[in-house]
C-alpha cells in the first residue's frame, strides 16, 4: 500500500501561485500601457483641436497683415495647452510668429511669397510628445505652415501605485483564498495525488490490487478508491474461479450422466485427489458437512470437515498406506438433537494411490430403532419373566404339596392368571405387528357391554386386593349392545385398567364408569395413581414411550398398551383422551361412537 | 396456520393445520427448510390436515422437494387428503414426491 507524499499536491500549489504572480504583473503593465495610450491619444486630439482653431485665425490674421494679435494669441495657447512648439512658419523658414518671441523674425511679412506648395497636414506622435503641422493658406499671399509640438506626460509603475495596490490586494485575497479552499481541499487532493501515483504504476490486470491501494488516512475518497480495488479484484477471481469452473463443466459435461446419477443418491460421495482436496463431491455430501458444493471443489477436506479420524483415514488411504477400507461412526450433537454419520472412507484404486473415495451415510434413525428395540426387548423380557417365574413357582408346588387343596387351588388360580397375562402380552405384541404392517383387520360383532365389564372387574378384583385399592365399576342401569371387534375392544380396556391399577398404588382408588350418551358410549377409567406430568402426556400414547418418572422406573411395562388401546379405538371410530394431574392421579376417556335405538 | 412441529426418533414431524395457501405457505417453507437443514433432511410432512392448496402451495411443496432433491431425497408426505393428492397429480407434481399412508410408514422409510 501506498503512503504518497504531497509532491503532486506541492507543485499544483506552486504553479497555481506562480500563474497567479504573473498574471498581476501582466495585468498591472497592460494597464499602465493602456493608459499612456489613452494619455498620448487624448493629448493629440486636444493639439489637433487647438491647431483647427489656432489655422483659422493665423490665416485670417495673416491676411490682413496683423501679426500682433497672431503673435498674442501663439503665446497664450502655448501658455495655455502646454505647448513645447507652436509657431507660424514661411516656407523659407521665416518664422512669422512663435510662442518663443526671441525667435521671431522682425522683418514685416512679404506682400507674396512661393514655395509653399504641397505642403499638407501631418500629425506624429512618439517619445512622449505629439506633432501636429496645418498648411495655412493666405490668400494673396502665399503657404504658411502652422507647426505645434507638445510633450505628453509619461506615466510610470510608480504614477499607478493605486491601480497596482488594488490589483495586489485582489490577488492577494484571491492567493488567500486559495489557501483556504487549499487547507479544505488539502485531504481530498492528497488522496487525488496518492490515487493518480497508483494509476501511474498500474502495469496491466496482472497488478495486484495490494500494490495499487493508497493509505486509507487520506479520506473517504482513498477508502472508496481501496474498496473498488477489492470489489475489482474480487470479481476479477469470481471470473476466473468461473472459467475455471467452466472449464471443469466442459471436461465433464461427459460425465454429466454420472455426476446427475450420483446426485439422486442419498449417501453422500467425495472423491479426494493429492493433497488431500475434494475433487468430486455429490448434493449429499454438500448436505452432510453443510457446505457449498462449488465451493467443495478443489478446496482442502480439512476446511470442510474436521473429524480427526476421518482426516486421517483419508490421508492414509489417498497416500497408500493403507489399502484397507476404514469405517467410522460419528455422533453429533445439535440443537435438533444428535446427528449419527458413518464414513467410510477407502482407496479408490489398489494398486495406484492418490485418490480416496469417502462415503458418508445418516444411520441416526437406524441408531434410534435399535436403541428403541433393545429396549422393548429388554422390557419384553421382563414382562414375560415375571409371569413365568410365577408360573413354574406354582407349577413345581403343585408337583411336591399336589394334595394340599388349598395350595392346589391357589396355584391353580396363579397360574391361571399370570397364563391370562402371557396371553395378554402376546396378544399385544401380535396386535402391534399387525398395526405396523397395517394388516389389523376388525371382526366386528354385536358385543354385550356388559359381560365386558363383568369379566374385566372378575379379572382385576384379586390384582386390586392385593394392593388394597378400591376398585369400583359403575354402569348404567341399561348397559348396550354395541357394534365392535370384541376381542380388541377388550383390549383396549384391559390395557386402561391394567395400566391404572399398575400406577397406583396401595390403598389407592381405581373407578371405570360407563356412561350411555345418545351418539356415542363413554368409558372413563379414573385412578389416584401417581399422574403423568405435562410433558409425558404429550408422548404417552407413542408407541414404547414410557413416562420419565423415577417412581415408576421399578414397575415392568412396555410401553405398547395406550399405543395399542388408542390405534384399537380409533379403528372402531373413537378416540382415547387424557386428564391427569401429577401427583393426583389420571383420568382416561374411551369414547366410541354409538347410536341408540329409541326404545 | 398452526404448524405442529414433533420429533419422532430422529425424525422431524411438521404437521400444518389448515389451507396450505400464500401467506402461511411461505411460513410452512421456512419451518421445512429450516427442519431440513437442522436435521440433515430427515422430515416427514404429515399433510392429513391440510384440506385444500393454491397455486403458492404447491410452488413452496415443490421448492422443498427440489432443495432436498440436491441430496439424493424427496418430500415425504404422509396422510395426505384426496384433494391435495388430486392437485398433485393434476400439476403434474406427483412424481417429486414420496407418500406414506400415515406417520408411521414414513418413519420406517428413514430405516
Amino acid at each position: 500500500m501506498f503512503t504518497r507524499e504531497e509532491s503532486f499536491v506541492a507543485s499544483f500549489g506552486i504553479v497555481v501561485v506562480a500563474i497567479v504572480v504573473v498574471l498581476m504583473g501582466v495585468t498591472s503593465w497592460w494597464i499602465v500601457r493602456s493608459q499612456q495610450e489613452l494619455m498620448v491619444s487624448s493629448r493629440l486630439d486636444q493639439v489637433r483641436q487647438v491647431a483647427g482653431l489656432m489655422s483659422q485665425s493665423a490665416e485670417a490674421l495673416m491676411i490682413s497683415d496683423n501679426l500682433s494679435p497672431l503673435r498674442r494669441l501663439i503665446v497664450e495657447n502655448s501658455q495655455k495647452y502646454e505647448l513645447q512648439v507652436c509657431r507660424v512658419v514661411l516656407p523659407d523658414g521665416t518664422i512669422v510668429a512663435d510662442a518663443d518671441p526671441s525667435r521671431i523674425a522682425t522683418t514685416p511679412l512679404p506682400a507674396n511669397w512661393s514655395g509653399g506648395e504641397g505642403i499638407t497636414a501631418s500629425e506624429d506622435h512618439g517619445a512622449g510628445r505629439v506633432a501636429v503641422r496645418r498648411p495655412l493658406a493666405v490668400a494673396g499671399r502665399g503657404e504658411a505652415v502652422l507647426e505645434i509640438v507638445a510633450d505628453v506626460n509619461g506615466i510610470s509603475f510608480w504614477d499607478a501605485w493605486e491601480t497596482l495596490a488594488g490589483i495586489g490586494a485582489i490577488g492577494s485575497l484571491a492567493m488567500v483564498a486559495m489557501l483556504l479552499i487549499y487547507r479544505r481541499t488539502r485531504s481530498r487532493l492528497r488522496a487525488l495525488g496518492a490515487i493518480r501515483e497508483a494509476l501511474l504504476m498500474y502495469k496491466g490486470e496482472h497488478t495486484p490490487a495490494e500494490f495499487l491501494k493508497v493509505s486509507p488516512d487520506f479520506g473517504i475518497e482513498a477508502q472508496a478508491w481501496n474498496e473498488f480495488l477489492n470489489e475489482t479484484e474480487k470479481l476479477r477471481d469470481q471470473h476466473k474461479r468461473d472459467e475455471v469452473n467452466d472449464r471443469l463443466d466442459s471436461r465433464q459435461r461427459g460425465t454429466r450422466g454420472l455426476d446427475d446419477a450420483c446426485d439422486t443418491m442419498p449417501y453422500g460421495l467425495i472423491l479426494v485427489g493429492k493433497e488431500i482436496r475434494v475433487q468430486y463431491a455429490n448434493g449429499a455430501a454438500a448436505a452432510f458437512v453443510q457446505a457449498d458444493r462449488q465451493a467443495m471443489m478443489g478446496s482442502p477436506l480439512d476446511q470442510f470437515m474436521t473429524q480427526t479420524e476421518v482426516l486421517d483415514a483419508v490421508k492414509t488411504a489417498a497416500t497408500g498406506t493403507s489399502r484397507r477400507r476404514a469405517v467410522i461412526v460419528d455422533e453429533i450433537e445439535t440443537d435438533s438433537g444428535y446427528t449419527v454419520l458413518r464414513y467410510i472412507v477407502r482407496p479408490v484404486r489398489r494398486t495406484d494411490p492418490g485418490d480416496a473415495m469417502v462415503i458418508i451415510e445418516d444411520i441416526t434413525q437406524q441408531r434410534v430403532a435399535e436403541k428403541t428395540r433393545n429396549e422393548f426387548v429388554a422390557q419384553v423380557a421382563h414382562e414375560l419373566r415375571t409371569p413365568l417365574s410365577n408360573i413354574r413357582l406354582y407349577a413345581e408346588s403343585l408337583l411336591e404339596d399336589g394334595d394340599d387343596t388349598t395350595l392346589r387351588a391357589k396355584a391353580i388360580n396363579v397360574i391361571n392368571i399370570e397364563t391370562k397375562r402371557l396371553a395378554r402380552l402376546v396378544s399385544d405384541m401380535l396386535s402391534v405387528a399387525e398395526i405396523e404392517a397395517g394388516s389389523m383387520k376388525l371382526s366386528a360383532d354385536d358385543v354385550q357391554l356388559g359381560d365386558i365389564f363383568h369379566e374385566l372387574q372378575a379379572d382385576y378384583e384379586q390384582q386390586a386386593d392385593e394392593k388394597n385399592i378400591d376398585l369400583s365399576f359403575n354402569l348404567p342401569p341399561k348397559v348396550p349392545v354395541i357394534h365392535a371387534d370384541r376381542d380388541k375392544f377388550l383390549m383396549a380396556l384391559h390395557n386402561l385398567v391394567s395400566n391404572a391399577l399398575k400406577y397406583t398404588a396401595n390403598d389407592g382408588r381405581v373407578s371405570v364408569e360407563l356412561q350411555v350418551q345418545p351418539n356415542q358410549i363413554v368409558v372413563e377409567v379414573a385412578d389416584t395413581g401417581y399422574g403423568i406430568s405435562e410433558e409425558d402426556q404429550q408422548k404417552i400414547f407413542e408407541r414404547f414411550y414410557r413416562a420419565r418418572d423415577e417412581r415408576l422406573a421399578s414397575i415392568p411395562g412396555t410401553g405398547l398398551g395406550l399405543s395399542l388401546a388408542r390405534e384399537i379405538v380409533r379403528l372402531h371410530g373413537g378416540d382415547i383422551t387424557l386428564d391427569s394431574q401429577v401427583g393426583q392421579g389420571s383420568t382416561f376417556t374411551l369414547s366410541l361412537p354409538h347410536h341408540v335405538e329409541a326404545a | 396456520m398452526d404448524i405442529g412441529s414433533e420429533k419422532k426418533g430422529a425424525v422431524t414431524v411438521l404437521k400444518p393445520k389448515g389451507p396450505l395457501v400464500h401467506g402461511d405457505a411461505d411460513a410452512l417453507k421456512q419451518s421445512l427448510l429450516e427442519a431440513v437443514v437442522s436435521n440433515l433432511g430427515r422430515v416427514v410432512l404429515d399433510a392429513s390436515a391440510i384440506p385444500y392448496v393454491d397455486s403458492r402451495g404447491l410452488e413452496v411443496l415443490e421448492e422443498v422437494s427440489d432443495e432436498l432433491s440436491q441430496s439424493g431425497q424427496a418430500l415425504k408426505l404422509c396422510g395426505s387428503t384426496e384433494t391435495l393428492r388430486e392437485v398433485l397429480n393434476i400439476a403434474d407434481l406427483a412424481p417429486m414426491f414420496e407418500y406414506y399412508e400415515d406417520v408411521n410408514s414414513a418413519l420406517r422409510s428413514f430405516l
